[in-house]
């Protein structure tokens, strides 16, 4: 990365104690606080344990949200940041079970068709809120996002809001994430065989498996500069971080991927293997996660295998799921300020089949280090590396290649095109034989190769990203699973719903397929189509991936359209739009139409539930400076579907183009397709610009025909979302 | 209670229809579940099917024990009796 950027605060809420004092000293004294479980009947199950923070912290709402709330409050009042500053700070949240503590009592009521024993808010059923939660409370409006490619969703969102500064986008991010323990988690990881029955023993023979922790952990990033000018006291310096995905197995993670990871977080930093202090191992202490970790660090190391120290800090955090990242972030970041590493808890013995890693046993060992590696794996094979610096003069600048991203190729599965197949196909997952594919993850395998091509033995491209959208989620998988939970008991929750309930599923699946083994994202929200599109044409104009394949994809089911529907929402509607962006070289060396580029985007952090006419002002404006053009060059503007954001949106545009600009409503094509709304708006818009004139039911306002050589405006937002804008230029076809 | 043979039977229907192998499929008790296509996720939902149709409980430690279709039957056999 060419702009430092820095760590000035951090804030945590865990189990082993609250605050960063009582955090560094349970880590330190390796003192894990197992305990039996007691926030739901733990009898059925063959493990009884878990790690949860103490109940006066918990809230009445998700206790995701309470965790969350508390670590902003101590990293933003730790990093010294007045009132004033904090409107322009963006957030970036990572979560994978927010909102999971209420909904399945509210889908089994639905499933039952009784009422429901309470009545829930927006906020205890969406996982948005746990950004929408920290957003609103500090007042933030700056780039915003929540990231969930399973247990390496923390790292990915620190990565995400690293970017945003670096690139200039915001000066200062919150990123971290929240996670509360869950019936329903826990009874996949069970239903997987993950969990331990004693310890989490990371590395060591003895290891049985994960045990299931909470809470939350936030860091503030800030420019360096931006640091340096208010007299922050700098912690860390983020040097690096990369981004992989396996492309092989669902769940059994693969070596391979690991090290792609680690290596692409090295040469952001232009780091050397060698110059590394510490490697912070995700370090489950699953045997299958830790051997192939173990082989990807020793692979890294190489001759340095025996100097350099490999410690865990889940021996004593536990697993704490998609916040896990930002707490190995938080864990390195204090041992680099006292230079302290935190032993490894919970190991008893030398596994003989695992490379012989430097673990730091016993007690905390003094290591004044200066570089540290921090990974993150996750179901999907999603893996992110981190790499701070303790610190040092600052860097010199480097030379970072300048690509230019355009799309080349777009995709729809909805019903007006009538490219959805009829329900019930179960096609296999690639390469396996025994797992089928839910009809989500098998849409966008539909998509992609509607783009791609039929999959085949793919060789693994380690710049080819898949980057996704979704509201939701697989929504079928979380149903089947709340279900069988509710009904039989936690030995009826089937392994592969569990497995593939993530929201990196079916991005996973196509990584898989095409051996697309960059990065695998997935954002989540009624924005999050957007967010994936903009990260994707930055992912190559930064330089870390050639080819993305993004959009976005939504599963409609009964019990969601009748929570949209709650919600005060017109009909949402099952789709799939993928879209095939590239850096422009490659796609001009293999002879590709350049369709459309993204001249300018802006996202603005959710400020108010459901975004207002000011906010999305806003957003218009920061998107239009971004792309250095006026309203008046706007040949077109695409509405968000969301019927409580409708007024907002008339109100904001004709404030911004007091004239009149052709209006584009994509409800009478599509209905409301959630995060599948931008990619679906960027379709329709290359489909004009091809023919000449936009689609006749989607004119709401102004001339049909289509505006050549003008680009056209791309507004979304939705519920606990925010706004993301985005400027498209539609190239002339030759 | 079920004879060995019933229980071949009845292994072999759910990893028929697990895998959707031909309906013809014999399994010796030396055949490796891996060599069927059993995958470690295929793994656990074979055993999941088990415990769900049997009405058994399968610890970690039996679990981690299974390589051949002969030590599935004869780990049902044994919870079963």
């Amino acid at each position: 990365m060419t702009r430092d950027i820095v760590v000035t605060g951090l804030g945590v809420v865990s189990p082993i104690g609250n605050g960063v004092v009582a955090f560094e000293g349970a880590l330190l004294a390796g003192r894990p606080n197992v305990t039996s479980v007691e926030i739901f009947d733990a009898a059925p199950y063959r493990t009884r344990i878990a790690q949860t923070v103490c109940a006066g912290l918990r809230g009445p709402g998700d206790p995701a949200i309470a965790f969350a709330l508390t670590a902003a409050e101590e990293a933003i009042s730790h990093a010294g940041l007045s009132v004033t500053m904090l409107p322009g700070c963006g957030v970036a949240m990572a979560t994978t079970a927010a909102g999971w503590t209420a909904t399945p009592h509210l889908f089994e009521s639905f499933r039952r068709d009784a009422k429901p024993a309470a009545s829930y808010s927006p906020e205890e059923l969406f996982k948005e809120a746990v950004l929408f939660a920290v957003a609103s409370c500090f007042d933030l409006h700056g780039p915003s996002a929540l990231l969930s490619p399973a247990c390496a969703a923390a790292s990915s969102a620190i990565a995400w809001a690293a970017q945003r500064i670096h690139d200039g986008d915001a000066e200062v991010m919150l990123a971290g994430a929240a996670d509360a323990l869950t019936e329903v988690v826990f009874a996949g990881f069970h239903a997987m065989r993950l969990l331990a029955d004693d310890a989490c023993r990371p590395f060591s023979a003895s290891r049985r498996g994960l045990v299931l922790s909470e809470g939350a952990a936030i860091l503030v990033l800030e420019s360096e500069s931006h640091a340096r000018d208010r007299g922050a006291t700098i912690l860390a310096r983020l040097t690096g971080y990369g981004f992989s995905c396996d492309a092989a197995h669902p769940t059994t993670p693969g070596s391979d991927g690991v090290l792609r990871a680690m290596t692409s977080a090295l040469n952001d930093a232009a780091l050397a293997p060698g110059a590394l202090d510490q490697v912070s191992a995700h370090g489950t202490g699953s045997p299958a996660n830790d051997a192939a970790e173990a082989h990807a660090i020793a692979t890294l190391l190489g001759d340095r295998l025996p100097d350099v120290p490999v410690t865990a800090i889940k021996g004593t955090t536990g697993h704490t799921e998609g916040a896990a990242g930002a707490f190995g972030a938080l864990a390195a970041v204090l041992s680099l300020q006292h230079d302290a590493l935190p032993p490894l808890a919970g190991y008893t013995e030398t596994d003989p089949s695992l490379p012989p890693l430097r673990l730091t046993l016993n007690n905390p060992q003094p290591h004044p280090g200066r570089n540290v590696l921090v990974n993150a794996s996750g179901f999907g094979g999603a893996n992110a590396a981190l790499l701070f610096e303790k610190l040092a003069p600052p860097r010199p600048a480097q030379h970072m290649p300048t690509r230019r991203a355009v799309i080349t190729a777009c995709a729809a599965l909805t019903a007006r095109d009538g490219t959805l197949p009829p329900p019930g196909e179960a096609p296999f997952w690639p390469g396996s034989h025994s797992l089928p594919l839910d009809r989500i993850a098998g849409l966008v395998m539909s998509g992609a190769a509607r783009l791609l091509g039929p999959a085949s033995a793919p060789q693994i491209d380690p710049e080819a990203a898949v980057v996704l959208g979704t509201s939701y989620g697989s929504q079928a998988r979380h149903e089947s699973m709340w279900a069988a939970l509710a009904s039989d008991g936690p030995r009826a929750v089937d392994p592969n719903d569990f497995a593939l309930s993530t929201f990196n599923a079916p991005g996973s699946a196509v990584a898989s397929a095409y051996g697309y083994g960059g990065a695998n994202l997935v954002f989540v929200g009624a924005t999050a189509g957007a967010t994936a599109i903009e990260e994707s044409s930055r992912l190559i104009t930064s330089g870390r991936a050639r080819r993305v394949l993004t959009g976005a994809y939504e599963e409609v089911t009964p019990y969601f359209q009748r929570l949209l529907a709650s919600l005060g929402e017109c009909d949402a509607a099952e789709a799939v739009c993928l879209l095939a962006i590239e850096d422009e070289a490659s796609a001009q060396s293999r002879g590709a139409t350049a369709l459309a580029s993204i001249l300018g985007h802006t996202a603005c952090a959710p400020a108010v539930m459901w975004p207002d006419a000011e906010d999305l002002l806003a957003s218009m404006r920061a998107a239009l400076a971004r792309a250095a053009i006026q309203p008046r060059d706007i040949g077109a503007v695409t509405l968000d579907p969301h019927a409580n954001t409708r007024e907002a949106q008339r109100s904001a545009i004709a404030t911004l183009f007091p004239g009149s600009v052709t209006l584009i409503d994509l409800v009478p094509i599509y209905c409301n397709c959630l995060a599948a709304s931008a990619p679906l708006a960027m379709k329709v818009t290359l489909d004009a610009a091809a023919v000449g004139r936009w689609p006749q039911d989607a004119v709401l306002r102004g001339d049909p025909a289509f505006p050549p050589g003008r680009p056209v405006l791309i507004n979304t937002c939705g519920l606990m979302s925010g706004c993301v804008t985005l400027v498209v230029q539609p190239h002339a076809r030759v | 209670m079920r004879t060995v043979s019933q229980l071949e039977q009845a292994l072999t229907t759910i990893l028929v229809r697990q895998l959707r192998l031909p309906e013809e499929t014999i399994l010796s008790h030396d055949t490796l579940l891996e060599d069927v296509g059993l995958d470690s996720l295929g793994m656990l939902s074979f055993i999941a099917v088990i415990e769900r149709d049997f009405g058994v409980g399968i610890s970690d430690r039996d679990y981690e024990s299974l390589s051949t279709f002969g030590d599935a039957v004869a780990l049902v056999e044994r919870l079963t009796q």
